[in-house]
């Protein structure tokens, strides 16, 4: 015997030669029956599952607006909460973003006096938000009786704007769009007012001004549709 | 804890079993050279399946996430897994060339095969930079084949060996062969109902979706085919030895893998689920995170730890057993801890409770642990006493190989990080999928 090749020790035996065949045809049998499933009897079943990878991703927009109003006194800053309702959360995938107008009018001292200045800004903090975004507006001033619009964009990429899609399943494109997290928390607004008033005393005097605060939160649902 | 993170975590324990093991072999002076290298292919089989296994978690999160973005980190993160997964394939074809039987007999066999194992890192190597992974040419699979093949005829040499030549080596060189189709082949034989049953969890298998062609997904599902064609084979022997009162601890790892292929029908059978949906959302992905993926994370490196310890491998002179014990205790808690982290995941119980359980599983791990150790480690399991000589053909070899195999071994490792880096930077992979979706192969 050749004791440099193995193979005439493996199959020295006449038992194990059997058996060895035995195993090696049973293992032959089971890739021929691979073979005409993968080939033959599913074919085409097998080609088309990867067919559908190319997609569409829309969004349904829809503003939930709320109404605050608070009488600001002059030199005084003062402090507005604004927290998401998880009812609202529940309705929709995520919220993309917030929109704050603040609006005033001249009232108080004598008719016609000129605006006040009122002054807003709202702290990156507090709420879950994308505050990093490049086109968020987190203050503003008015002296003219102006609105002052404030933007938050809140779930990261997102801009109501059509996308395209490949390689991901439409159930994980619609997860990645999915989060109640974003908007959680508690939005801080301050306001400062600085009263402007015609002549001093003993001429009435105004010494606050009523400010309007309306959230509009910008909730979507993403819809995905196959190319 | 995400079944997905479960991952990482067996990526640790895997580089963990790695590191260590390599430095108690490198200590082990009395291994013969085909045990030598066996164990030194094996250390590196771990580290290096290990480190490409820490990038699949994230991976999966941009892939899925994302999709393919330009500039992705995606494109090292895939790289480096499948620049791993080469070594690994490769390593295994290397190891089963040496152990637990060395069927190459002289040094010129052994210069011829080892030339081609190196041959082939290269040919896969240049395949992937040029953009050619995932093609018919890199053969997809072929190393199943041929692992599969070698280890299979030796296991069932062995297992079947007739009465009047079968002693424990024989026993030991047929659960070794037999340990090592477990630790390859164990996650595919969960999906043996599937391949039978046409069920879409199998044949819908898919490599990598746009990047792998349909003669890549078929040679990659053939593999899996004979891969559970050779553990069937497997299952009617272990049932045939045991009604002969000669099972092993092979018989207990074939049915119970067989038994939850069985099972796990019934559950993923209306899914197309793969390996990379485990995670904890759905019961589809729980059971794949707790069959397959913990087949690949936490069941490998045991099986590794159990060859290297159990077939005297491991240096442990009285000076390093002290050593040796605490590298167990380690794999037992990171593998415990994982475990835990996973059943919390999937069934919410108090943390105090199972930071409890956990110490109490852990102690009892160590109590375990102080048994067998010394039961392995005293009375190593021989595979050559009672043997025929010319089954474990002397070879010299020179002294300063196997620390020439661990330097080469490094270096390719962290050259193949750099590709893997420069894979990235030149958004090349981005660039093959927009080939690949237009149809340019």
């Amino acid at each position: 015997m050749d004791d440099d090749n193995i193979l005439k020790d493996l199959f020295a035996d006449r038992t194990s030669k059997k058996t060895l065949v035995a195993v090696y045809s049973f293992v032959m049998l089971v890739l021929s029956y691979h073979a005409i499933i993968y080939f033959v009897v599913d074919a085409e079943r097998i080609i088309d599952r990867n067919v559908q990878n190319e997609y569409t991703v829309t969004f349904v927009e829809e503003g939930i607006s709320t109404t605050d109003s608070r009488v600001v006194a002059d030199g005084v800053s003062e402090k507005m909460d604004y927290i998401v309702s998880e009812d609202d959360f529940e309705r929709f995938h995520g919220l993309g973003y917030l929109q704050v107008v603040v609006s005033y009018e001249e009232t108080g001292g004598i008719d016609g006096g000129p605006c006040d200045t009122v002054s807003v800004n709202i702290p990156p903090n507090g709420a879950n938000a994308d505050w990093q975004n490049l086109n968020n507006i987190l203050s503003g001033t008015s002296d003219d009786c102006t609105d002052i619009n404030l933007f938050i964009a809140i779930f990261p990429n997102y801009n109501n704007s059509e996308q395209f899609v490949i390689g991901v399943q439409p159930t994980s494109i619609i997860e990645q769009w999915s989060s109640n997290d974003y908007g959680s928390g508690v939005f801080n607004l301050n306001i400062d007012v600085d009263t402007n008033s015609v002549a001093p005393s003993p001429y009435p005097q105004d010494d606050n001004e009523e400010v309007t605060v309306t959230w509009v939160a910008h909730f979507f649902n993403a819809n995905v549709e196959e190319v | 804890m995400a079944g997905t993170d479960l991952r990482v975590i067996g990526a640790i324990l895997m580089v963990s079993v790695g590191v260590m093991s390599l430095y108690f072999i490198r200590k082990n002076s009395n291994l013969s050279w085909d045990q030598r290298l066996g164990a030194h292919i094996l250390c590196w089989l771990f580290i290096a399946k290990g480190i490409g296994n820490m990038f699949v978690d994230s991976l999966i999160k941009d892939l899925t996430s994302n999709g393919y973005t330009s500039g992705g980190i995606w494109q090292f993160e895939f790289s480096i897994l499948w620049l791993m997964d080469i070594l690994f394939g490769v390593g295994m074809l290397a190891l089963c060339l040496v152990f637990p039987l060395p069927i190459l007999r002289t040094k010129k066999q052994l210069k011829i095969a080892f030339s081609i194992v190196l041959g082939w890192i290269i040919y896969k190597v240049i395949l992937f930079v040029l953009g050619f992974q995932l093609t018919i040419l890199e053969l997809p699979g072929i190393l199943y084949f041929i692992c599969g093949t070698v280890w299979v005829t030796i296991y069932v040499k062995f297992r079947l060996i007739p009465k009047e030549k079968r002693n424990q080596s024989t026993n030991n060189i047929a659960l070794a062969a037999g340990l090592l189709l477990v630790f390859h082949f164990g996650h595919i034989w969960f999906s043996w109902t599937g391949l039978f049953l046409r069920a879409d969890y199998f044949y819908f298998q898919d490599l990598m979706e746009e990047m792998s062609h349909r003669s890549v997904e078929y040679m990659w599902q053939a593999s899996y085919a004979f891969a559970i064609g050779v553990g069937m084979a497997m299952l009617a022997i272990e049932v045939k030895e045991m009604f002969n009162g000669n099972k092993n601890q092979i018989t207990y790892f074939i049915i119970s893998y067989f038994t939850l292929g069985f099972i796990g029908y019934t559950i993923l059978s209306s899914t197309s689920i793969d390996w990379w949906d485990a995670g904890d959302t759905s019961l589809a992905q729980i059971w794949v995170t707790l069959t397959s993926s913990m087949h690949f994370t936490v069941v490998r490196p045991l099986i590794g730890m159990y060859i290297l310890l159990r077939f005297g491998l491991f240096d442990t002179s009285e000076e390093m057993k002290p050593r040796a014990k605490m590298m167990v205790i380690i794999l037992i808690v990171i593998a415990t801890s994982a475990l835990l982290e996973l059943v919390q995941a999937i069934i919410p119980i108090n943390e105090m409770f199972s930071a409890a359980l956990l110490g109490i599983i852990v102690a009892f791990g160590i109590g375990w642990e102080e048994r067998s150790f010394d039961n392995l480690v005293n009375s190593p399991s021989s595979m050559k006493d009672g043997v025929d000589e010319r089954w474990y053909p002397e070879i010299e070899l020179p002294n300063n190989l196997f620390k020439n195999i661990d330097a080469a071994v490094f270096i390719t490792i962290i050259t193949f990080l750099l590709i893997g880096f420069l894979q990235w930077r030149t958004n090349a992979l981005y660039e093959l999928i927009l080939r690949r979706i237009e149809g340019g192969w």
